[in-house]
């Protein structure tokens, strides 16, 4: 498993954590996974980049978090995923961004509600979550990013702005989080790479 | 699918980058912890954080377990810490080791109780060691240290100023990195660190 950690080569004042998930398992140091029903492994085909394959049996979940490693400023911190989803058909309910324990800021998937992206900040009090206008697509890489902002979360598909959240933002140090359930039939998630970035304490 | 490629910043010649910012657990692969104590995580850091933490009277270390870096080569080496709570009866040191368990050749900067109420910079060569005080009193704030080091000289930076030079008992062997606490009381000491980063050639 090679865990990438690169210098922030002209600013230490920003932390930075990237993951390509290249190797034969991922670093469990670092990542841990939690089921209902399913699996999370490296994809093994193709060999050559590295995903991560997280899979949820039908009515399941599957959960790949960093456990209680929280380390990204609410206010100050970005998360960025490379992630493709093989198939919306079935039904799939799926939060990819930030997150500790009541609080989040994800992009979100319910078929149930749309099938476009969704958009959600929530805290303690409350959980503002949105539907975007923006269609998932399927067996296509996207890249997702969440900016935690200091009076706002902003969320992107593929560069592009796609919600902003102003209410019920996250208050509490955040870390990675990929949440995915199954409504009907087995699903499959692949995460090519995740990286998060952000101030210091 | 892509693969990410940091071209631009790498170096693919006989040179040696390495960072970490301690997210997550402790990379027990690349670092070594020797001496009684133990490897704590601080809750909710932003960046991640490791606590070290010595025990009544003893010395807690963490190495990584490759010296890959020498004077003769040159290197620069980087750490943030932060002295955790109080100055009193203790010692903490970040800098490089000669090896993971080596207390006769090293180079580091380090705030030593029973020595001055200032940062010190510290070199090692076979036993023999050279102190030069640094004139700025340490403080429990979170530090940058950063050491450039030569085969003439290293020069050692607190929070970006050049504060001291020392240009003897230079270590001649290869050096990896390390960081840690000494408790001279019948109390724990703990320091935190935020990142390791060093940069140089290769050995």
């Amino acid at each position: 498993m090679a865990l990438r950690k690169l210098p922030p080569k002209y600013d230490n004042s920003k932390f930075l954590f990237f993951d390509d998930f290249v190797g034969a398992g991922y670093e469990a140091s670092h990542w841990s996974s939690a089921t209902t029903g399913g699996s999370v492994a490296i994809n093994p085909t193709p060999t050559a980049n590295g995903a991560l394959r997280v899979i949820a049996y039908g009515t399941m979940d599957t959960t790949v978090t960093m456990g209680t490693m929280f380390f990204a400023s609410p206010s100050d911190s970005t998360f960025r995923a490379s992630v493709k989803i093989p198939v919306l058909t079935g039904g799939l309910y799926t939060e990819i961004g930030l997150q500790n324990t009541t609080n989040y800021a994800c992009l979100a998937i319910d078929t149930g509600v749309t099938s476009n992206w969704m958009v959600q900040a929530r805290n303690a009090s409350g959980n503002t979550t949105t539907a975007t206008s923006v269609p998932v697509a399927t067996d296509a890489w996207t890249e997702l990013q969440v900016d935690c902002l200091a009076s706002s979360v902003v969320y992107r598909v593929n560069g592009a702005i796609v919600g902003t959240a102003t209410t019920n933002l996250p208050t509490l140090t955040l870390s990675p989080y990929f949440y995915w359930e199954a409504l009907t039939t087995d699903k499959t998630l692949l995460i090519d790479w995740v990286e998060v970035t952000g101030g210091r304490a | 699918m892509t693969l990410k490629k940091y071209s631009a910043e790498s170096d693919l010649t006989r040179s040696v980058t390495f960072f970490d910012d301690f997210i997550g657990n402790i990379n027990t692969v690349v670092w070594a912890r020797y001496g009684a104590g133990s490897i704590g995580y601080p809750t909710n850091p932003y960046g991640g954080q490791l606590r070290i933490r010595a025990n009544a009277n003893s010395y807690y270390r963490m190495v990584s377990d490759n010296a890959n870096i020498s004077l003769a080569n040159g290197f620069t080496l980087r750490w943030r810490a932060q002295i955790y709570s109080t100055l009193l009866s203790r010692d903490i040191a970040c800098g490089a080791l000669g090896a993971v368990n080596d207390t006769s050749n090293f180079v580091d900067i380090a705030y030593d109780s029973t020595v001055s109420t200032n940062w010190i910079l510290r070199t090692a060569n076979g036993g023999t060691l050279t102190t030069t005080n640094l004139g700025v009193a340490a403080t429990t704030a979170w530090t940058d240290f950063k050491i450039e080091a030569s085969s003439s000289g290293v020069a050692a930076y607190i929070n970006g100023v050049l504060l001291g030079v020392s240009t003897t008992n230079l270590p001649t062997v290869a050096l990896c990195a390390g960081a840690g606490s000494r408790s001279y009381t019948t109390s724990t000491r703990d320091i935190y660190v935020d990142y390791c980063h060093y940069v140089g050639g290769r050995v």
